[in-house]
């Protein structure tokens, strides 16, 4: 019972933490882009190769399609009254415009979906020495480059 | 000990979001209305988040990103009927991704661009059913 009231303290001090990952539709594959050719590739092929799109939007007489896949990755640290929470979302996202004739004019992919990282609030996790800025306040002055 | 008999009532917490990648300020200032194409688009910014028909067959990209880091204090009451958490949030209300809008004619050359939040810029100026009957 000694021993139990000893170590009882000793789990108060423990901090708490937290992981947790959500992922949306499928990643996607730099190999299957490869095999797409402007000017020769049909909008029927690029769905043989590439899957049913995540969205397709009219453009005038084009038409694109988007494929993305997204994963977040939230950790935080629950110190009792002080907690500290992240969340990183990244993406693999591509789209892929046809002409009139439904023929692959443009590919513009980038895969980030990888990239996503459990981290801390003061854990810098983008380059932003040439960012656009973001939507609202940044971390506080505290927050050091990792 | 006052601090682990607060723990449940008490947090004081600071929450980061960051989504997606952030757009480059460079590869923007490369664009150039009147002479940018689509494809120049797509290798100085990568694939943009959103696209949108515009009026007589052009269109509108958007590219962007979402940063916020704020600090939040609040305090749960029970009480016999239920549970009251009011809390202060210091962040700003947004909750919007900001970055920039692409305009091109129906050729694919760009013809204007527009930095701000996505969601104003969208709502600005998508193509309206009256438009696309017109058309």
């Amino acid at each position: 019972m000694r021993q139990l009231l000893c170590v009882l303290p000793l789990t108060f001090l423990l901090p708490g933490c937290l992981l947790s990952r959500q992922t949306q539709n499928e990643p996607l594959h730099a190999d299957r882009f490869a095999a797409l050719v402007p000017g020769t590739t049909t909008a029927k092929q690029t769905v043989e190769i590439l899957g049913a799109p995540t969205d397709v939007v009219q453009l005038g007489r084009r038409t694109a399609y988007r494929y993305e896949f997204t994963v977040a990755k939230d950790s935080g640290l629950v110190l009792f009254v002080v907690n500290f929470f992240n969340s990183d979302t990244r993406a693999d996202r591509a789209w892929v415009f046809f002409d009139s004739e439904e023929l692959l004019t443009h590919v513009a992919v980038s895969l980030h979906g990888i990239d996503a990282s459990y981290s801390m609030p003061w854990q810098e996790v983008r380059d932003r020495d040439d960012a656009l800025e973001a939507a609202s306040p940044e971390v506080p002055p505290t927050a050091a480059k990792q | 000990m006052l601090a682990v008999l607060c723990g449940s009532c008490l947090q004081l917490r600071f929450e980061r979001d960051t989504r997606l990648e952030p757009v480059s300020k460079s590869g923007l200032a490369a664009l150039t209305p009147d002479k940018a194409s689509l494809e120049d688009a797509f290798k100085q910014l990568g694939p943009p988040l959103y696209a949108w028909e515009l009026p007589n067959q052009g269109f509108a990209l958007a590219w962007g990103w979402y940063s916020s880091g704020h600090w939040q204090f609040k305090i749960s009451v029970p009480t016999p009927e239920r549970a009251a958490s009011p809390y202060i949030d210091y962040a700003n209300d947004a909750d919007h991704t900001r970055g920039a809008v692409l305009f091109f004619d129906a050729a694919g050359r760009l013809v204007h661009v527009r930095e701000g939040l996505i969601r104003d810029l969208r709502e600005e100026t998508r193509l309206r059913p009256e438009d696309t009957e017109a058309e």
